[in-house]
């Protein structure tokens, strides 16, 4: 809800949680050491496995700052020591206890512990912490880095020999990690311990692959050793499943006055079941707001779909859920489907909670599974984000589950087309063009426009059809129905290219691309650290076709300018038939994730195409 | 209506502060609020309807009313071993509005409240405590476009924190779709014991908004105790006047058709849009005897003479002790006659140049930072005018203050807070000269850009003793800055590499009058500027000047800042050049300040040598170059923004002039250089480029001159045509065409 400014005093909406990771990372802090431990144990009365963690961490500022300590927990765990010393004084105060702001989640269970500590230049800050995972089903991963560079750290793990656990090494290649492990004789415990020395600070780039593919940690798994009782963690994906399932067993309301209404509404003057499936999808899309939660096991079981249609908002397991039961109310196969989106660098081959991070839906059509994410509120049917695109996929098959894959669309599903046929007038080009946007360009460019208020809308468009360029002038625009996600969205308007024209003597020089899509779009090698991932695979398709005005010929044009590679392929070229030049454009990248070691040749390669746009075409008096 | 919105108002408070009340649980309020608020009947909400001239908006406001009431009253109140009379105020407000949503942004934007529910500092003493506590409820009700009503219920909110003290909550509003109307309310319960400050009952609405408001009506509700100002500003109607009862007044604004706000640059929304401001005050005698004499007010003046009066009060150095370290500085350095004799020019800027030396460069434990913010701290006006005066009455120097408001707040007819306006100094010698007590850079005679051309009152200050101050006043209109004071002189000489890929500038900025404030704010290092400010005035040396119970550690902390602060350095002379052309350079090989402009009346002067891509472009053999991209960005403005509804406010008069040079590179001729000549002049300023050339030397002459810094709205189209020519030459090229062809 806008508060207004003017209410804002009255209103007393001081925020009171704590902001995710919100502080600015000061880099001249260091942690000079780290140590932890994770130890199984038993809890005593209940027998219920836990796992209790202890940490040192100790700080060194070079410089006055806000340190923030914190330590993070949920309903699943709960922190039993929090303290500090500063130079070796133990501080005091109590620290700040409350619930976590996530940004994109309207509510989350998260839960933190936290100081934000003022020191002085050249403090040292002893960080002592204790915490227990209450079930270690929630206790999935390690991590050996932090927001600040650290000179050493040791984690040790106490296994003891009833408990079925291991820890899968992930991304050590590139960081000196040692492992010592030694088992106890006496009772069987193995202490597995990791030293590893001048570990990077955790760095925060834009379009960067989530962290689990980028820095070391252990990944705890069932070892499936046949000796070991306490079986904590999935031995299999069956088990897996069996634990989604049991959540989700007692979901099944398609029966459920409100959904059989609300089907036999969306589905009037339907007859085939993929129109039905189509019109129940997109009216989910256009009618369900997507609001995150997280909270508890809620986290992992989706809302009733009566309530969520009540509602109309929910999660993505909601959404999922009610896609599900609408289309079950209509008595075609669908199921709720499990997946981990392209943020995570695992897969249903090592089962544990942490392997996914979302739920769709999917439906069955001639033996044939779709695959239907209505959180993605402007894709059509059968169209794929990138970020499930080629994922495992778990879907819902009764006892038993089904194990698949998205299909990986090419790049072809998206599209950002734009045919313009324009003439010179003075040093102007003036005439008229069509616009087509498909797949997640639509998605892109509709998102945008929805987020604008209605009487901004056009100017919104006019601003993607014309990339921000004040020179290009988008007038009389019309457009197809901008809430219709089935296929295109078009859009046909006059073109006025301001200053477009160079006029030097008898020659003109006509600077045609007013778009240039991808130009400068250098990565800085100096600065990067991680791969370059985009969100979408691209395809930029241009074309203009130019009335060369009477008594002028062509004497100069930029040769075409091929480029070819598996990850992408640019092509640009001008034609000249007779008294019409033709210059068409197509930029498309097939691989959104561009290596760290291809950064060279993605600049060299995008510095040609940047090249490319300054060149002018020349047309010359003949006259 | 008058009634009936008071009636709900006493109705609710009825309920909120009866005895009974106490024992009633959250939730149980809640619902007795719900049913009174949604029973009750106004014509502000009565209708449903959207007139169809705005169904191409976002959202429209059908009705919107604030309601507040504040009762204050005396109480006794044991407190520790003692006691005696405080305050105890219970203060209700209830805003609600009924709006259509049209699109998902409003969607977006409505469909999600949050709120501190409950927000408990109450405070024990010993068997007492001072309660202090507010209660926030709230309510929703979606209507379909069926005119079907579905009252929300809002326990299906989500706790945020969860203590007895502290609870915030946030309510995701379910069944809310594009079509339906939204009425909400947020009604906020507060029992107060103890005085509060005053900014907690002070109310500021403008009269525009967002979004079109079809009906609105703000009632303020107080028992005759509490001592009520108002203010209406712009053509904002004065309030209705009414009772419910022998023991209130009740102030009501109502109106319709609130107009959508539209935002323009150089705009001054204090000047042009209704508003209004509504305050109160109660203070018991015991409470009094305490309180500070500036919290007197006196109903028979108006707002500004209380402010005023205010104001001299605390021209006293015993209750209000001040720096006098400037005084202290002339008598030090002069003996009494020879500073009678000197003029009081000279004499005057070693007094101002010692506050600024005092205010920005003395150092302490929670003042340490030496990086680039600290160029942006601003001092207090008011206080350092005050302090200042006392110190030139001391030393007999005529002088007066002035009081004036910056162009882009209030008007000093507005003035309703003891903040809201500035007091600056005049030197009454052989001409005014003005001391403003601003910034680090703020030059001794400078009057900064926002007071130019505002209405003052002139204060003289007779002074009877070191407690007591009497002014005569006079009103006045500041002087204003002419365009040649507010000046920009760059040099970019331009060179040419082989591969013509790139060009080379090598650019030296002078800036003079309020056109270098802004760069000395973003460029200038506090060390260096530190260094010459001591060297100027024979300061001690910084560790000197640092205060601390830890002097050791706090001047570690600034050496550290410093140090953080050098390596900055380069960084802000790179992004002072992408702010200038949109760009970043490619690379930045020298940087330098040729003149910090602090400590003298110089230009502020700065040289950087820089290459740029994306000037040049190759077009066959020859080579097309954006020589009028030199002059910067300037801003190119969209149709929406053609037309113009209020008066045009820029900061200053001003000239900007831009010389560029460049060799035409080896084997090439240039064409177009004649086409780069224009000029435009008009009642607005002057737009000009002069081009000339010798041999294979180019040299260009750009001036854009804005000989004014307001305008009425009607002389729009005359600034843009200045500024779209300066566009248009942004976009000029020449051509370097191969010889021989």
């Amino acid at each position: 809800m806008p508060f207004k400014q003017t209410l804002l005093t009255l209103l007393l909406l001081l925020c009171s949680c704590f902001v995710l990771k919100s502080q600015e990372i000061d880099t001249t802090v260091n942690i000079t050491s780290y140590s932890s431990s994770y130890t199984f144990v038993k809890e005593k009365g209940t027998d219920k496995v836990q796992v209790k963690e202890s940490h040192k961490i100790k700080y060194k500022c070079a410089r006055p700052t806000v340190l923030p300590l914190a330590a993070y927990y949920n309903e699943n765990s709960k922190v039993t020591l929090f303290e500090c010393k500063i130079n070796g004084s133990r501080f005091y105060y109590k620290p700040k206890d409350t619930y976590v702001a996530i940004k994109d989640i309207f509510y989350s269970d998260a839960r933190v512990v936290y100081y934000d500590l003022e020191v002085p230049a050249n403090a040292v800050v002893e960080l002592t912490v204790e915490k227990t995972t209450l079930n270690p089903i929630y206790f999935t991963n390690i991590q050996f880095v932090d927001d600040y560079k650290t000179q050493a750290r040791e984690i040790a793990i106490n296994i003891p020999a009833w408990m079925d656990v291991t820890f899968k090494e992930l991304n050590f290649d590139g960081f000196k990690i040692e492992k010592n492990a030694e088992l106890n004789a006496k009772d069987g415990t193995e202490k597995i311990v990791y030293k590893a020395v001048n570990l990077p600070a955790i760095k925060k780039e834009r379009y960067s692959p989530g962290n689990t593919f980028i820095y070391p940690h252990l990944f705890a798994l069932a070892s499936k050793k046949a000796n070991q009782d306490v079986k904590a963690y999935f031995t299999s994906l069956q088990e897996q499943y069996n634990w989604y399932h049991s959540l989700t067993a007692n979901l099944d309301e398609h029966e459920h006055n409100a959904i059989t209404a609300q089907v036999s509404e969306i589905c009037k003057g339907k007859t085939t079941d993929l129109d039905k499936v189509k019109a129940v999808f997109y009216w989910i899309q256009q009618h369900i707001r997507y609001i995150a939660f997280e909270d508890g096991i809620a986290g992992f079981r989706p809302d009733k779909a009566s309530e969520v249609l009540r509602k109309k908002y929910g999660d993505c397991k909601g959404m999922a859920n009610l896609t599900k039961t609408m289309l079950k109310a209509l008595n075609l196969d669908a199921r709720l489907c499990w997946i981990g989106t392209n943020h995570l660098a695992y897969n249903y081959e090592t089962p544990s909670l942490a392997v996914d991070n979302h739920m769709i839906a999917a439906v069955k059509l001639n033996d044939r599974f779709h695959f239907l994410d209505a959180t993605e509120t402007y894709l059509g049917f059968n169209e794929y984000a990138e970020r499930i695109q080629g994922r495992q996929v778990l879907i819902e098959d009764g006892e038993k589950y089904i194990l698949t894959n998205v299909p990986t669309t090419k790049v072809q599903q998206n599209l950002d087309f734009q045919l313009k046929t324009l003439s010179i007038d003075g040093k102007n080009l003036i005439g008229t063009a069509e616009q087509v946007w498909e797949g997640e360009e639509k998605e892109n460019m509709l998102s945008s426009l929805h987020a604008s208020k209605k009487d901004e809308m056009l100017e919104g468009m006019s601003s993607f059809i014309n990339s921000g360029n004040n020179n290009f002038e988008v007038k009389d625009l019309t457009h197809s129905d901008l809430n219709s996600f089935d296929g295109q969205v078009s859009a046909k308007f006059s073109v006025l290219l301001k200053n477009s024209i160079d006029v030097f003597g008898k020659e003109q020089y006509v600077n045609l691309d007013a778009t240039k899509e991808f130009a400068n779009f250098f990565i800085d090698t100096a600065k990067r650290s991680h791969d370059y991932w985009l969100p979408y695979k691209m395809n930029v398709r241009k074309e203009i076709v130019l009335k060369i005005p009477a008594g002028f010929a062509v004497t100069n044009k930029p040769n075409n300018l091929v480029i070819n590679t598996p990850d992408y392929a640019i092509n640009l070229s001008y034609e000249v038939n007779k008294d019409v030049l033709t210059y068409k454009k197509s930029i498309q990248i097939h691989n959104t994730k561009i290596n760290k070691k291809n950064f060279g040749a993605w600049n060299n390669d995008f510095k040609k195409l940047s090249q490319y746009y300054q060149e002018p075409i020349t047309l010359k008096s003949t006259l | 209506m008058k009634f009936k919105l008071t009636f709900l108002l006493v109705l609710i408070c009825t309920f909120s502060f009866a005895q009974d009340n106490k024992a009633k649980t959250y939730k149980q309020k809640s619902d007795e609020l719900k049913q009174t608020i949604w029973q009750s009947n106004t014509d502000i909400f009565a209708s449903n309807a959207v007139p169809d001239k705005y169904k191409g908006e976002s959202a429209v406001v059908l009705g919107r009313s604030f309601e507040m009431q504040r009762t204050s009253n005396s109480k006794f109140k044991f407190m520790g071993l003692g006691g005696g009379n405080i305050t105890k105020t219970n203060r209700t407000t209830v805003f609600r509005e009924k709006v259509k949503i049209n699109d998902k942004a409003a969607l977006e934007s409505f469909s999600k409240l949050e709120y501190e529910k409950i927000v408990d500092r109450t405070q024990s003493f010993l068997f007492s405590n001072m309660k202090n506590k507010a209660e926030v409820f709230v309510g929703v009700k979606v209507i379909k476009a069926d005119g079907n009503e579905q009252i929300i219920n809002t326990d299906e909110e989500v706790l945020l924190s969860s203590n007895n003290k502290n609870q915030t909550a946030k309510l995701a509003i379910p069944g809310l779709q594009i079509g339906d109307i939204v009425d909400y309310y947020i009604c906020t319960i507060k029992l107060i014991e103890g005085l509060e400050d005053d900014e907690a009952n002070k109310y500021f609405f403008f009269l525009a908004d967002e979004y079109h408001v079809l009906k609105y009506s703000y009632v303020f509700q107080y028992n005759k105790k509490v001592r009520v100002n108002m203010l209406c500003a712009n053509g904002a109607a004065a309030p209705v006047e009414s009772s419910s009862g022998p023991e209130d007044i009740v102030y009501t604004f109502k109106g319709e058709n609130m107009p959508k706000l539209k935002e323009e640059v150089w705009s001054s929304w204090y000047k042009n849009i209704p508003y209004f401001t509504v305050s109160s005050n109660y203070r018991t005698k015991l409470e009094n005897l305490g309180a500070s004499p500036l919290d007197k007010f006196d109903n028979k003046k108006s707002i500004l003479e209380n402010r005023l009066y205010n104001y001299g009060k605390t021209f006293n150095a015993v209750l209000y002790p001040f720096d006098q370290s400037p005084q202290k500085k002339l008598e030090n350095k002069f003996k009494a006659k020879e500073l009678k004799s000197l003029p009081l020019d000279s004499t005057m800027k070693i007094f101002y140049d010692q506050w600024r030396y005092n205010t920005f460069f003395t150092y302490d434990d929670r003042n340490y930072e030496m990086g680039q913010r600290r160029n942006y701290w601003r001092a207090f006006s008011r206080y350092n005018a005050a302090a200042a005066c006392q110190m030139l009455c001391d030393m007999k120097i005529p002088h007066d203050l002035i009081v004036t408001t910056s162009k882009y707040s209030n008007t000093l007819e507005n003035v309703f807070d003891d903040t809201d306006f500035d007091v600056l100094l005049r030197i009454n010698g052989s001409k005014p000269l003005y001391m403003a007590f601003e910034r680090f850079n703020t030059r001794f005679n400078e009057l900064p850009s926002y007071y130019e051309g505002q209405k003052a009152l002139v204060l003289t200050p007779t002074r009877h003793s070191a407690k007591e101050y009497t002014f005569t006043s006079v009103e006045a209109t500041l002087p204003v800055s002419a365009a040649e004071h507010n000046k920009i002189d760059e040099s970019l000489v331009v060179n040419f590499p082989t591969d013509m890929q790139t060009i080379s500038v090598k650019r030296n900025v002078k800036q003079q009058g309020h056109m270098r404030l802004a760069d000395q704010l973003g460029l200038l290092l506090m060390e260096d500027t530190d260094a010459e400010m001591t060297k100027m005035l024979g300061g001690e040396e910084m560790k000197k000047r640092t205060t601390s119970y830890n002097v050791k550690q706090t001047y570690n902390n600034l050496m550290t800042s410093i140090a953080d602060a050098r390596k900055a350095v380069k960084d802000n002379f790179s992004e002072e050049i992408r702010v200038q052309y949109d760009q970043a350079p490619k690379e930045l090989s020298t940087y330098k300040i040729v003149n910090s402009g602090v400590t003298n009346t110089q230009p502020f002067e700065y040289e950087t040598t820089f290459t740029m891509d994306g000037f040049v472009k190759r077009a066959g053999s020859n080579y097309i170059f954006n020589v009028g991209k030199l002059i910067g960005t300037i801003n190119k403005f969209e149709q929406k923004d053609r037309t113009r509804e209020t008066d045009i406010v820029m900061p200053s008069a001003r000239t900007l002039n831009y010389q560029i040079a460049f060799d035409v590179p080896s084997g090439y001729d240039i064409k177009g250089l004649a086409d780069l000549n224009t000029e435009l002049t008009n009642e607005i300023g002057t737009f000009k480029v002069t081009s000339s050339s010798n041999a294979n030397k180019v040299t260009l002459n750009v001036s854009r001159k804005y000989a004014v810094s307001n305008a009425p709205k009607g002389k729009w189209n005359e600034l843009l045509a200045l500024l779209d020519a300066a566009y248009d030459f942004t976009e000029k090229k020449v051509l370097f065409e191969k010889t021989g062809k």
